[in-house]
């Protein structure tokens, strides 16, 4: 696979952002500026980025509450998806959906939902008006290893593909759901046979090696936008917090989260590509890192200046109203 | 240097959140990752690591009191 230059800066970029904004969230839940739980997939960059590389505003994509890099390597607005996680009114969502709930519908991104392994079923509709409408565009879904276990992953690859839609299965697999391991919930590590067992195309690669996400993401979007069905592709990787800001992590040793963060870190290893290939120099990667720190200041300073939700806006968006329903 | 550690938001727990046991104390040399004190939220023990290596200069909270986010439970002299 040949990437342009562009693109690769693009990943870099992308991934760098996700990092900082994630990052000061670290700092700002503890602060107690984030109403409800926050949840964060630092040390899952390259899964994020190297998926979202391939999909445009017309496309969909559903992920879990763990996702606020999908809206960011979506290019959502990151004020916005600031306000929204401080539950204010300038939020995406008006600062009702909060960190969990987090969506900007233009740009085909559902955005983060809490309720785990539905996300498929919901993509599915989306995949099959695109079927129906033989437009080309793919809807993708999220999930983790925990909901990998659930009922409904299984009806939502069944269904899509016995109506071949262009819907693209990605689990990344962190290892653990909140506290339990895979070696604890699953029979066998390597989950494409599920979906090879439904006759959908899987593939497992390295979730920590962008390049490696990018280039089976893309076959899988390839294989959408042709009309040829579903793909599935599990993206091996690991989450650096716990799995709440607050959780003890009392389920696994600090040596095995050290480990991953000094010697499997996505950032670092894709810099490693950068400079072999010489796509950018140090000093370009670190202007990179500095731009994006300067978009999080921004998004953090228009997100404490914004006011929050106020009460008026509990009954606001409830009920759709149909044109024509009054009479 | 003189640094503050403040009760910092676990999880859900909106309200307050108790001090169970002191680990270390005032005048005990810390470093950044060692447990200082535990407390108790609505739904989980926490131990509360230290966020700089330093001196730990004056303990502000008793064990068995709750306190809001944001409470300064102990200072440090930052090395």
């Amino acid at each position: 696979m040949t990437v342009s230059a562009d693109v690769m800066k693009k990943l870099y970029g992308d991934m760098q952002l996700v990092r900082h904004f994630e990052g000061r969230l670290v700092d700002l839940v503890k602060q107690g500026l984030a109403p409800g739980s926050v949840h964060l997939g630092l040390g899952q960059e390259a899964c994020m980025a190297g998926t979202c590389i391939h999909l445009s505003d017309e496309d969909t994509i559903g992920a879990t509450h763990r996702e606020h890099g999908v809206l960011l390597c979506r290019g959502v607005d990151p004020g916005r998806t600031m306000a929204e996680i401080f539950g204010r009114a300038n939020g995406l969502c008006k600062g009702k959906g909060g960190s969990m709930h987090t969506c900007d519908l233009s740009k085909g991104c559902l955005g983060n939902n809490a309720i785990l392994g539905i996300g498929q079923s919901i993509i599915n509709g989306y995949t099959f008006a695109n079927k129906v409408r033989k437009n080309g565009k793919v809807g993708v879904t999220m999930y983790g290893d925990g909901a990998s276990n659930r009922g409904d992953i299984h009806e939502g690859m069944n269904f899509a593909a016995i109506w071949k839609l262009p819907t693209i299965f990605i689990l990344q697999d962190n290892q653990y759901a909140m506290s339990t391991h895979i070696s604890k919930s699953r029979s066998m590590s390597d989950e494409t046979k599920r979906a090879e067992a439904y006759g959908i195309p899987a593939k497992r690669v390295d979730g920590n090696d962008v390049l490696a996400v990018m280039e089976a993401v893309g076959e899988a979007v390839e294989r959408g936008r042709k009309g040829e069905g579903p793909s599935f592709i599990q993206l091996d990787t690991y989450r650096w917090r716990g799995h709440f800001e607050g959780d003890p992590n009392t389920y696994r040793t600090k040596a095995e989260i050290k480990d991953w963060m000094e010697h499997n870190d996505p950032i670092k290893r894709f810099e490693k590509v950068l400079l072999e290939q010489k796509v950018m120099t140090e000093a370009e990667m670190q202007a990179v890192s500095e731009e994006k720190k300067g978009i999080v200041d921004a998004a953090q300073k228009f997100a404490e200046g914004s006011e929050p939700s106020g009460a008026k806006e509990m009954y606001s968006d409830v009920y759709y109203h149909y044109e024509g329903s009054d009479k | 240097m003189k640094y503050e550690f403040k009760m910092p938001k676990m999880g859900f727990s909106e309200g307050d959140v108790t001090v169970t046991e002191w680990l270390k104390k005032a005048g005990d040399e810390v470093k950044e990752g060692d447990v200082v004190v535990e407390v108790q939220g609505e739904k989980l023990t926490n131990e509360l690591e230290a966020e700089k290596t330093g001196t730990i200069t004056e303990i502000l909270v008793e064990e068995g009191t709750a306190v809001s986010i944001g409470t300064v439970l102990y200072t440090m002299e930052v090395k």
